[in-house]
């Protein structure tokens, strides 16, 4: 008991310690659900004035907005931090260890093989960085757990399926990349499990109730389809983003070759190229690269050094799936496999290489067989224990796997944060700066641009004062185009001071990094 | 003697593909590389016939699929070294499941010593080699994690130590040998070593290796000598900064190709047993033969317009 007692106070401290501090600052995502959630509160309204909408137009990309709707008890009662912004998904991990270990139960009935995955869930890296962030992806994949769970409670009770569909459904609700997770899940549940249904006399009824409750919940992002809402679909999609006819005729023109020739549409075709571009997004979810040595290209996802698992689970995903090929539970092994290979789809289908936000699911597979390599790798020792060499192996597997542990939370908490290119660090910080530092200038002049600045001024800059407030310009500064007005104050990325030779200026103040390095400067030009 | 003639058959594809890439890339053809990579298939053959005795389907798809393998075809043009390992490799492959295959621990160490040794040298003939440990950003990256901390303390320092960015670096090193892109979409990591769209091996073959890991960790221990060549063969450029891998670690092709082969054999077998009517399997047949040979067929097609001429 005490042991578990320990376990459970390691598992809070990772999700929950110091969650305003690390990641170090507000993404503009994460700005925008805790924005949108305070402006519900107070005035039952959006940013944009919208009346308790379902989907939030946000920076056009029209969030799913479930997530803002279960933040705004929290910020209700703690107020507006980034504690509390994050904190429902810091909930949602909690909650996911839970479900890891019911599934695994429900799929291998061995209490276990279902401790040590929720044991892995617990303090797999992929799940406590993407706990730790305001992730919609996050809370979905509890929701998605949730439908799975209940999905293969209902071979016992078949009403489960009602609740299952509930909670399948509130994915939709909850983050983009469930339109096609979601669906996803749902064709291998349905073509391993529906079997199991006709064993019921009223299974037709409870299919059609569900289909009917489905319909009713996700009706909104339905409808979002036809009425020009589903714009951030469109502007990630791999089909909208690559130009197959450009490339087709690059490769031809090496040669010399004509696009009509019967040889090169066999060989040079649009679907070639699609299949060719999927494929390669496809396959590098799982390179061992990526998933223990380097991670995704984004570094909020994946420590620095290091990728959604630590190296040495790489042992136990192999020995698992070892194990799981000689399983003869041929549905068990069908639906974690399939789970695995399809979780990385809705990832593939975008510009993106590799986006562990869009392919979250599969870390739950790999960590169910991860937890059977370890079952296996544990019973061989129990086995053997009477065996010195084995003996010896087993203890410094275990000494090398805390090793590599204790990297991971090096890595995570005392370097991720010094990662500027990392966070949309500094933006707090200048907030804090203004009230004291601008009060002689006519206007502050923010540069513009990917990170939409006016969001964090929106929730930052609540305690700036009518007069300062009045002031603050967003511009896209182009200094070949722009010229200066001397009575202004400009607040720029260090990467964007001018290196125009008739600009004479000032700076001001500074806003410096964890790294100590400065990342933006207030400017007053002369 | 059918078996003879069907593998005088394979090795006059061999003859006739290889001919038409060399002659493509160069009309004057490198006689010494190009005669030591059609001996490496007959060795292939003796050495197949040696791991399975019995599987006589099993070794014409592995000839087969050797000789129209990309990555074996590629080497014949100027891997005379390459080629000159492959053949030794083979040999004492042959030789040590022939002799020591009973006792399995010395069997393990005497192949993974073998591989290594012939490997390394391997590695050091080309010239551009050049060990992981001369590689200064890791140096550079640890200096900087220190840094990171603020203090450079002795618990730092041991705590953030070369060791552990080296083994971060070689197992990267080392999963690029087993990454999908580069068996499959794109092959070597230089530009110089690959053909346009090409993997190392072909696209049917991700699908037919998959398939023969999945029968041979099924089935039986036969395979352990292809699974422990395959893992060991890239050790020696995992641990160098020449991630050239089709030429560095050339005798992957080798357990690569045998898993393929065993991986068409339980397709094949799947097929023949689960399909009960006759035109139904051979319309079935008839559709795979169809796709590989597409994929072959790309591979000459690439060959003729798209290598480096």
């Amino acid at each position: 008991m005490k042991k578990i007692i320990i376990l459970i106070i390691f598992i809070l401290i990772l999700r929950f310690w110091g969650l305003e501090i690390m990641p170090p600052h507000l993404r503009n995502d994460e700005a925008a659900l805790g924005y949108n959630a305070y402006s519900i509160l107070t005035t039952g309204k959006d940013e944009y004035g919208r009346f308790f909408p379902l989907l939030f137009q946000s920076f056009e990309d029209w969030k799913p907005g479930l997530y803002i709707y279960l933040t705004i008890p929290i910020i209700n009662i703690l107020g507006i931090n980034e504690t509390t912004i994050r904190l429902f998904s810091a909930i949602s991990g909690i909650l996911t260890i839970f479900l890891v270990y019911l599934i695994t139960n429900q799929l291998f009935a061995n209490k276990v093989i279902s401790a040590y995955a929720a044991f892995f869930t617990a303090f797999s890296p992929s799940q406590i960085i993407f706990s730790r962030g305001a992730w919609e992806a996050n809370t979905s994949l509890t929701f998605t757990l949730f439908g799975i769970y209940f999905f293969l409670k209902s071979f016992t009770k078949p009403k489960s399926l009602l609740i299952s569909t509930v909670f399948f459904s509130l994915t939709f609700l909850t983050y983009h990349g469930a339109k096609v997770s979601t669906i996803l899940i749902l064709i291998v549940l349905t073509t391993i499990y529906y079997k199991e249904f006709r064993k019921f006399n009223y299974y037709k009824t409870i299919i059609v109730l569900s289909l009917m409750i489905a319909l009713v919940i996700s009706f909104p992002v339905l409808l979002s389809f036809f009425n020009n809402k589903s714009s951030r679909i469109n502007s990630l999609s791999l089909i909208n983003n690559i130009a197959p006819q450009t490339y087709i005729n690059s490769i031809l023109s090496q040669s010399g070759e004509s696009n009509h020739n019967f040889i090169n549409i066999l060989y040079h075709n649009q679907f070639l190229v699609y299949l060719r571009s999927i494929l390669w997004r496809w396959s590098e979810h799982f390179t061992l690269s990526t998933l223990f040595v380097k991670g995704d290209l984004n570094p909020q996802h994946t420590p620095p050094n290091m990728g959604p698992f630590i190296l040495f689970d790489g042992i136990f995903v192999i020995l698992g799936l070892i194990k799981l090929i000689r399983l003869k539970l041929p549905k068990q092994r069908g639906f974690l496999f399939l789970w695995l290979v399809l979780s990385p789809i809705p990832s593939s289908l975008t510009i993106e290489s590799v986006n562990f936000v869009r392919s979250l699911l599969m870390f739950i597979p790999l960590i169910i067989i991860e937890s059977l390599g370890a079952f296996e790798f544990y019973q061989y020792f129990k086995k053997n224990k009477n065996s010195r060499l084995i003996y010896c192996i087993f203890v410094i597997s275990i000494i090398i796997y805390l090793g590599s542990y204790m990297y991971f939370i090096d890595q995570y908490f005392a370097h991720a944060s010094k990662k500027n290119g990392a966070w949309q660090y500094g933006y707090k910080q200048m907030i804090s700066k203004i009230n004291s530092t601008t009060s002689n200038f006519r206007k502050i002049h923010i540069a513009d641009g990917p990170d939409r600045p006016y969001i964090f001024f929106l929730l930052f800059g609540r305690n700036l004062t009518i007069e300062t407030s009045r002031k603050i310009v967003f511009d896209k500064i182009d200094w070949n185009n722009y010229k200066p007005k001397l009575d202004d104050l400009y607040i720029l990325p260090s990467s964007k001071i001018p290196d125009v030779n008739n600009l004479n200026y000032k700076v001001v103040d500074t806003i410096k990094d964890l790294d100590n390095f400065t990342i933006y400067k207030f400017l007053k030009f002369e | 003697m059918k078996k003879i003639f069907l593998i005088l058959i394979i090795l006059l594809i061999s003859v006739l593909i290889r001919l038409y890439y060399l002659l493509q890339i160069d009309p004057v053809i490198n006689i010494s590389s190009f005669s030591l990579n059609i001996v490496s298939i007959v060795l292939f053959w003796l050495f197949i016939n040696t791991i399975f005795k019995q599987r006589t389907l099993i070794h014409l798809f592995s000839t087969l699929f050797l000789s129209i393998s990309p990555w074996h075809i590629f080497l014949s043009k100027e891997g005379f070294a390459v080629n000159l390992m492959l053949i030794i490799v083979l040999i004492i492959m042959t030789l040590l499941i022939k002799y020591l295959y009973q006792n399995s621990i010395i069997f393990f160490v005497s192949i993974s010593i073998c591989i290594l040794f012939i490997l390394f040298p391997s590695n050091f003939m080309q010239t551009t080699y050049r060990s992981i440990f001369q590689n200064p950003q890791l140096v550079w990256l640890t200096d900087e994690q220190i840094r990171e901390h603020g203090s450079s303390s002795l618990i730092l320092r041991v705590s953030h130590n070369k060791l552990t960015n080296y083994i971060n670096v070689v197992f990267n090193n080392y999963s690029n040998h087993f990454s999908f892109q580069t068996l499959f979409l794109d092959g070597d990591l230089y530009q110089k070593n690959r053909i346009s769209e090409m993997g190392l091996m072909y696209l049917f073959d991700s699908i037919l290796i998959s398939l023969g890991l999945v029968y041979i960790i099924k089935t039986s221990n036969d395979y352990k000598p292809i699974i422990i060549w395959l893992l060991i063969a890239p050790i020696p450029t995992a641990l160098s900064n020449n991630l050239q891998i089709s030429l560095t670690s050339y005798s992957m092709v080798i357990p690569l190709i045998i898993i393929s082969g065993v991986g068409f054999y339980f397709c094949f077998a799947w097929i023949s047993k689960r399909i009960k009517q006759p035109c139904l399997r051979y319309l079935v047949f008839f559709i795979i033969f169809l796709l590989i040979s597409w994929d072959v067929s790309r591979f000459l097609h690439q060959i003729y317009y798209h290598a480096i001429k």
